[in-house]
């Protein structure tokens, strides 16, 4: 994928400046691969803006390891909605390199979900999101809890309530 | 700032993370804590009770009972589905002795609750919580695509005989061994519908098995039970059914004793009498039966003040009076045919009875045929007469027109009647791509027989939406007709082609959490020749 990506230096950049006010130069495809970016790049008239654009709601480091993500998979092919059904199926996979890429503490994973989110780039979003899904799969609500430092706070009434809930929602 | 955790996503991507999950990991998941269950809560119940299928056991039917109490589902089930799986007499044999003994009980079971009347009274009591009740439903399958699971939407409990006992369980309604039953769906949902002063808009019966039911006597309401049933009947909007004319002839001797032609769909016709309200029905019939379905669309074709003259020759006074008088549905809107035999002619008149109310037309494996050796040339396009008649109904202002999996039946030179596919050319760029379409008589008979490759580009289905104006629209179809006249004749051996029964299916609305309820898949690779033989 990497191999197919244009030359940097034809490029143009674009400069993000992260909450945290720290300044990142990339290059305009790799900033498009965000839908929200790509969108305020067109809001410029289809110029390259020459001027800053504040990412308000992802820290530097944050922006760096989506920017990452971008750049490694700068040639993929646009998503379609064939592949969206596609991703429900095989719900797990993930590809190996974008595994390791996840490889983070839990906060980074959650952040790089809200960033995805946030800049609107719907295959990166998928991988955190299927990431987080294997991290359920296979656990009881105790080792979800556990996992994720949740409290337990339901009543024994109510715990009931959700696991016959439960038990009318699965295929019986 | 809190450190970012499951807790902190937002509801649409704590859904889209559930999204990746099995439905017990997805319950696993509801139970970790407060917070997260209510997230989840809104899409959790418009996946899981929305729409859903039962079936006529104790298990199933408590089970609904029991979400039409909860406080929010029973305002959001809206879509109650029944499942025909019954246990069979004998099952077959199993080595498990355990499992087998499972299974005799199950049918134990199933025939008390049956016998007993508690699978109405459960409908009942689960229909009179039910606050958003629209429609109900009849299936023989369950729909695919629970992906979740990687299963379908079975009736609720299937599964769990199906690994309890190690036995599937059939839709086929059986009478093995004389100590079987054999229950009549629509009338019990009805009865219960009823009896829980519940009236949803639509009932629909989808069957997918060739054969399975025959839904002629469920359609029969008995006088004493009209109180109750017909205010049920008055109230609904939408019908589709599955009828097999010629079993329904009513539940005596009437096809003995009178002209069987009078009184094809007896029952039916006698149901849609009483549903002065409808706007919408389908009607799925069976293939192969010109005859009954010629005599049933006469019947409807005519108006309730003309006289009812054509019964047939030998009937007499005392039968006349017995058969129904021909019906309106005055707010009858869309009408959609399929699986059946019919001669053009009959069709036409259909529509032309409900010209002005009419807004929706589908036709699907729909075969036009000759009756009684009314060939007009010898290869002629039946269906071009179709579309062409359809033009000069006055007042007839269709919005919507879905023609699909159609044929046309002609006689061979020596004879017998061959069933031949009809589809259509693509839609031309240029109007004048089709030169002299309309009215013009030396087109009447198509002499081309069209290439491998120009059938191969035809459409065996073609759909119109936000029709403007219907006689620009039957122009083009009429002109883009292609006939799949058979290259060499008449060699290809006849055969009835009896697996070919699948009916016109819902339409895949955009709401069907199922995405099966596809109308024509799997239809278009079934284009084969297949010939049919004429009552």
């Amino acid at each position: 994928m990497a191999a197919n990506a244009q030359p940097t230096d034809a490029q143009p950049k674009i400069t993000l400046v992260s909450s945290d006010n720290q300044k990142i130069l990339v290059d305009r495809d790799i900033a498009e691969r965000s839908v929200l970016l790509k969108h305020m790049i067109q809001d410029f008239g289809g110029e390259t803006p020459d001027q800053d654009i504040p990412i308000h709601n992802v820290n530097e480091v944050v922006l760096k390891k989506v920017i990452e993500w971008c750049e490694h998979h700068r040639a993929d092919p646009p998503a379609t909605a064939e592949d969206d059904s596609d991703n429900r199926k095989k719900s797990t996979d993930i590809e190996e390199w974008d595994q390791k890429f996840m490889q983070v503490d839990q906060e980074m994973l959650f952040e790089i979900i809200l960033a995805a989110n946030y800049l609107d780039i719907k295959p990166l979003l998928d991988v955190g999101c299927k990431t987080v899904a294997n991290m359920i799969k296979g656990k009881s609500p105790d080792e979800i809890r556990k996992t994720f430092n949740i409290t337990n706070d339901f009543t024994p009434e109510e715990e009931d309530q959700i696991r016959r809930e439960n038990e009318w929602a699965e295929d019986r | 700032m809190a450190p970012s955790t499951l807790t902190s996503l937002p509801m649409e991507l704590i859904c889209m993370v559930a999204s990746h999950l099995s439905t017990s990991e997805y319950g696993s998941l509801r139970l970790t804590c407060k917070h997260v269950e209510s997230q989840l809560f809104a899409d959790f119940t418009k996946e899981f009770f929305t729409k859903r299928q039962f079936m006529l056991t104790h298990f199933s039917l408590k089970t609904l009972v029991d979400i039409s109490k909860h406080p929010t589902f029973k305002k959001r089930l809206t879509h109650v589905i029944l499942g025909m799986e019954l246990f069979a007499a004998q099952p077959g044999d199993s080595t498990q002795r355990e499992k087998l003994d499972r299974y005799r009980d199950g049918y134990n079971d199933q025939v008390f609750l049956l016998n007993t009347g508690m699978d109405r009274e459960l409908l009942t009591e689960a229909f009179k919580n039910l606050e958003n009740l629209q429609a109900v439903g009849l299936r023989d399958y369950s729909a695919a695509g629970r992906k979740r699971d990687g299963t379908g939407w079975h009736s609720y409990g299937l599964t769990t005989i199906r690994t309890e006992t190690g036995f599937y369980l059939d839709t086929r309604c059986r009478t093995d061994n004389g100590a079987s039953f054999y229950p009549r769906y629509l009338q019990i949902l009805l009865y219960a519908l009823g009896k829980a002063n519940s009236s949803p808009r639509a009932i629909e019966a989808i069957f997918r098995t060739v054969h399975s039911y025959n839904m002629g006597p469920d359609l029969h309401i008995p006088d004493f039970v009209e109180p109750i049933i017909q205010p049920v009947l008055q109230q609904l909007q939408s019908l589709d059914l599955k009828v097999n004319l010629r079993e329904d002839v009513g539940q005596n001797t009437y096809h003995q004793t009178y002209q069987p032609h009078a009184c094809y769909g007896l029952n039916l016709r006698k149901f849609l009498g009483r549903l002065s309200n409808l706007t919408h029905l389908r009607l799925n019939f069976r293939p192969y039966q010109a005859a009954e379905t010629d005599s049933f669309l006469q019947w409807f074709s005519r108006m309730p003040d003309q006289n009812t003259t054509d019964t047939g020759a030998a009937t007499t006074t005392a039968t006349v009076s017995y058969l129904p008088p021909p019906i309106l549905l005055p707010h009858l809107r869309k009408l959609d045919l399929g699986s059946l035999d019919v001669e053009w002619h009959a069709l036409c008149a259909v529509v032309e009875k409900y010209a002005s109310s009419l807004e929706g037309l589908s036709l699907w494996r729909v075969q036009l045929v000759p009756l009684g050796g009314n060939l007009t040339g010898p290869r002629p396009m039946h269906w071009r007469f179709f579309f062409w008649s359809l033009a000069q109904i006055p007042r007839l202002q269709l919005k919507e027109l879905m023609v699909g999996m159609v044929k046309q039946c002609v006689a061979e030179p020596n004879r017998s009647l061959a069933s031949i596919h009809v589809g259509f050319k693509p839609p031309a760029l240029q109007p004048t791509d089709y030169p002299n379409s309309m009215r013009n008589d030396d087109d009447d008979n198509d002499k081309e027989v069209p290439t491998e490759e120009e059938w191969s580009k035809c459409d065996p289905r073609v759909e119109y939406k936000n029709i403007n104006s219907l006689q620009g629209v039957l122009e083009e179809l009429a002109s883009r007709l292609v006939v799949n006249w058979p290259k060499e004749r008449p060699s290809v051996p006849i055969h009835v082609d009896s697996n070919s029964d699948e009916d016109e299916d819902e339409d895949g609305s955009q709401d069907d959490e199922e995405g099966d309820e596809d109308f024509d898949v799997d239809e278009d690779s079934e284009i084969d020749v297949a010939a049919m033989l004429m009552v």
